[in-house]
């Protein structure tokens, strides 16, 4: 169990929530729209492998 | 015991960073509370392992047919996995997908567990033929 991979995801939320919270102070709200979506994708790129991981453990472990 | 405070402590740090990130962007803060959940349960399954070795070696010694044990290691499975999506889609606010994943879980196990139920209406003609 890697831990480092909750603080990463927990690193690029705030770095995207403060982003979101300049581009939007500043006016470009489209932007920080783009910026969330960005963050979401990276993330969900990080942690779709774990998932399938845990997924392929269960169908594995319980003959499903 | 060691893994058990492993455990708590990946949970409390989950639950902290999920709360945090939550306030300002919803849909990462969902996703880190994902993690978290599937990081543990990734451990707490391997752990299972042992226990699925044990349930192989208790059959061979009962003389029971794998297709009578196999059903209900199989229901546990499919009832951890819906537990789990369901819960989680509850705490990112649908309630009603929710319900219908575990909905689908108990079709699903009901399925698995229809051959079981078979065998056992077999027995029972089987039984009440003979006498």
């Amino acid at each position: 169990m890697d831990i480092d991979l909750i603080f990463k995801i927990a690193a690029i939320g705030i770095l995207v929530s403060v982003l979101n919270q300049v581009l939007v102070r500043s006016g470009r709200d489209e932007q920080a729209t783009m910026t969330t979506l960005a963050g979401l994708v990276v993330v969900l790129m990080m942690v779709v492998r774990e998932i399938s991981d845990l997924f392929l453990l269960v169908k594995s472990l319980f003959g499903l | 015991m060691d893994l058990t405070l492993k455990i708590a402590a990946a949970g409390m740090t989950g639950a902290l960073c999920a709360m945090v990130i939550r306030r300002h962007v919803p849909e990462l803060g969902m996703v880190v509370a994902l993690v978290t959940g599937v990081l543990i349960l990734g451990l707490a399954l391997t752990l299972f392992s042992g226990v699925t070795e044990f349930l192989d070696e208790l059959q061979e010694l009962s003389g029971l047919a794998p297709s009578v044990v196999a059903p209900m290691v199989k229901t546990a499975g499919i009832a951890i996995v819906t537990k789990y999506v369901g819960a989680l889609c509850k705490d990112a606010g649908e309630g009603g997908i929710a319900s219908v994943v575990e909905t689908a879980g108990a079709a699903v196990a009901l399925l698995v567990a229809l051959p079981l139920l078979r065998t056992v209406l077999q027995t029972l003609l089987g039984l009440l033929k003979t006498s």
